[in-house]
């Protein structure tokens, strides 16, 4: 499933990340890498931002992002 | 010896940095508050240079204010590298510290906020972290000033270490990363962190979040206004009374006429009224500050983003905007932090719209001369800036140049207490510029309004304003702005002389002016003047850093006329509609645009319809 349609509070693992090169990079450097956990903390309303905790701190991706992430729902 | 400061954005290096060589330069709880290299020399051994460097993730960073950083280390090989780490994440940050190493560079780890850690129970192993990583590890407060001493002591004891092997995909470095803290350090939440989470539900939430925005926001111009003025107006009586015996003192002495004029009128006065505003702005100031340093200002760019890119602009055009709501000059080299090169443009663009400091100085004297000192005439100027951006974004993301929505990627900080030291650095280098600039800039235009105002085309004019060279240029000037309705030559001078500064506008018009209710024809005129004023283009310290962030010349153009073009636009309708109010048209013109505005919509529902029929054959 796709990053963007987890609701608040759920847990997933990234599976794939799809997008330009140059965004891995830099979602890459903020910690956001295959394999890793990450739950969501909240969404903005009308497809605004999503607040994730990724290892140990937060931070904010758009809607549009997180379409192009591919997550494995943990339970 | 030459020492340069790395880290990621927001790990407390430009703390560290003022802690070090007891220079002042801007922090905040924000990432990307440094946007240029910064020289300074330690403080207790003069032959120690420090380099403060924008923070980065990583080392082949692609934002602008990144690359400052790379460029530096690859261009001025530093003698030792000072890698800062924010302890309560020290996960991601030990990332880049993966990457250093492989530079050959020797490098010292600071861990930064250990106080924050160790007020948590937190227990950090910093023998173990060093053991691992095999360079030395020290744990200081930047914030309290504690272990920086013995951090350089230790820097300069570094000595040329191997080039280390790259560890491949970033998958295996953050595995690297994983082994060496265990044992380092327990994964849990600090204290802050918990109460950080608690009071985002507030800050950040869904319908509550943006309505706490606007009413923080006219909360800050509002106490800064009302609160500033009561200040100010002793400021002001003080220098009346000092240019009033100064003149008497000399007329005591049998000074010439034209000499008390000159340095009582013009230079104390001139520089009084503007000195007045100081308690305003240093108001101003410190309660932005506080929004920048307790990382309310990353929550603001999260719950605003989604209604920004309607605009075509961003969550983190909200800083720089702002910023600017302080100085335009500052604001505007915060747009650094935008990776989007539109929605970066678009920023620089528009923020310019916002009423700074200065501004806010002006509105203040008109609404205390006009409206009988309504703080609310001078808050709603702040509405009509955002309404003005709003307008002017909706329709510039029409444009080629600003239609790509961008990548987004935004660190949330943990809420932090602004400190006390920070907020005094704040006003303490705000009051040495504005005092500065009431002695230079103002001072000047005193003195050139002076010459203006007493000599013309036939000499000295001996008081008779209407031969001086002032009153010709405004005759001349004042037709441009007759459709806004402020055909007075004083005024017309007065927005020459606000290209300066913007305070010069109040200094212009109470040298030149003995009564101001001649100046304007209503009301509605003065409020023209004032959205005229704040739309304008600001003054040339921020029209050169626009020059500068843009790089490119024929966009720089393009703002100068487009923000001029805004502005006697804006000004034109305020002014149509207070000739239509006083004559009872106004109500009239608003039914003709309902109705216009139905008969497009039908037009366009129909052009649609059409087309469906079409599509359907």
């Amino acid at each position: 499933m796709l990053l963007s349609m987890l609701k608040v509070g759920e847990q997933a693992k990234v599976l794939q990340l799809n997008n330009s090169s140059k965004m891995i990079k830099r979602l890459n450097d903020m910690g956001i890498t295959t394999g890793v956990n990450l739950k969501i903390v909240r969404c903005a309303p009308f497809h605004g931002p999503i607040e994730l905790e990724v290892r140990g701190f937060n931070l904010a991706i758009r809607y549009l992002e997180a379409q192009k992430i591919i997550v494995e729902k943990r339970l | 010896m030459k020492i340069a400061l790395i880290g990621n954005p927001n790990s407390g290096k430009t703390t560290l940095f003022n802690a070090l060589t007891g220079t002042y330069q801007k922090t905040g709880n924000w990432t990307g508050v440094t946007t240029e290299s910064k020289l300074g020399v330690y403080k207790k051994d003069k032959t120690t240079q420090i380099v403060d460097l924008p923070g980065i993730y990583a080392l082949d960073s692609k934002s602008p204010d990144e690359k400052v950083a790379l460029e530096y280390l690859k261009e001025n090989k530093p003698n030792a590298i000072i890698n800062i780490v924010d302890g309560t994440n020290l996960e991601r940050n030990l990332l880049l510290t993966t990457e250093l190493l492989t530079l050959g560079i020797p490098l010292i780890i600071a861990v930064n906020m250990c106080d924050e850690l160790e007020k948590n129970g937190f227990e950090f192993n910093s023998n173990a972290l060093s053991n691992k990583l095999g360079v030395p590890v020290v744990t200081i407060s930047a914030l309290k000033g504690k272990n920086i001493d013995v951090l350089i002591k230790e820097s300069r004891k570094l000595k040329s270490p191997l080039k280390r092997q790259n560890l491949g995909s970033i998958e295996k470095r953050f595995e690297y990363i994983e082994s060496v803290l265990v044992g380092v350090i327990d994964k849990k939440k600090t204290k802050s962190q918990i109460a950080t989470e608690r009071l985002d539900k507030i800050l950040m939430d869904k319908v509550w979040g943006v309505p706490i925005f606007f009413f923080v926001m006219a909360l800050i111009y509002f106490l800064s206004i009302s609160i500033g003025s009561v200040l100010g107006d002793f400021i002001e009586n003080f220098f009346c009374a000092f240019s009033i015996s100064t003149k008497i003192s000399l007329d005591k002495i049998g000074a010439k006429s034209w000499i008390s004029g000159l340095l009582c009128d013009s230079i104390i006065n001139g520089v009084g009224t503007v000195l007045a505003f100081l308690p305003q702005i240093l108001i101003l100031f410190a309660l932005l500050t506080i929004i920048e340093q307790s990382g309310y200002a990353s929550r603001i760019a999260f719950i605003l983003d989604r209604f920004l890119s309607v605009f075509g602009l961003g969550g983190k055009s909200i800083i720089p905007m702002t910023v600017c709501c302080g100085c335009t000059v500052t604001g505007l080299t915060a747009t650094r932090t935008i990776e989007n090169k539109s929605e970066r443009e678009l920023t620089t663009f528009l923020s310019p719209f916002m009423p700074c400091g200065a501004k806010m100085a002006v509105f203040g004297w008109f609404s205390a001369k006009f409206f009988n000192g309504n703080p609310f005439i001078a808050t709603s100027m702040y509405f009509l800036s955002v309404l003005v951006i709003a307008i002017s974004g909706l329709i510039l993301k029409k444009t080629k140049r600003f239609c790509g929505n961008g990548n987004f990627v935004l660190e949330i900080p943990t809420l932090r207490i602004p400190s006390l030291k920070d907020i005094f650095f704040v006003l303490w280098e705000k009051t040495k510029d504005f005092v500065l600039k009431a002695g230079s800039v103002i001072f000047l235009t005193s003195i050139a309004l002076w010459v203006l105002i007493n000599f013309g085309f036939y000499g000295y004019t001996d008081g008779n304003i209407e031969l001086s060279f002032l009153f010709n240029i405004g005759q001349i000037l004042k037709y441009l702005f007759y459709p806004l309705g402020f055909f007075s030559w004083e005024t017309a001078v007065s927005v020459l002389t606000g290209l300066m500064a913007k305070e010069a506008i109040i200094e212009t018009l109470e040298i030149v002016s003995d009564d101001y209710t001649a100046l304007f024809l209503n009301g509605w005129s003065v409020y023209s003047f004032m959205s005229f004023v704040l739309l304008a283009p600001p003054c040339m310290a921020s029209i050169f850093t626009a020059k500068k962030e843009l790089c490119n010349k024929r966009v720089f153009v393009l703002t100068l006329v487009f923000q001029t073009l805004v502005a006697y636009v804006v000004a034109f309708v305020i002014n149509l509609m207070g000739y239509l109010w006083k004559n009872g048209l106004l109500l009239y013109l608003i039914v003709v645009i309902i109705l216009m505005l139905i008969v497009i919509l039908l037009i366009r529902n129909m052009k649609i319809s059409k087309k469906e029929k079409e599509n359907a054959v």
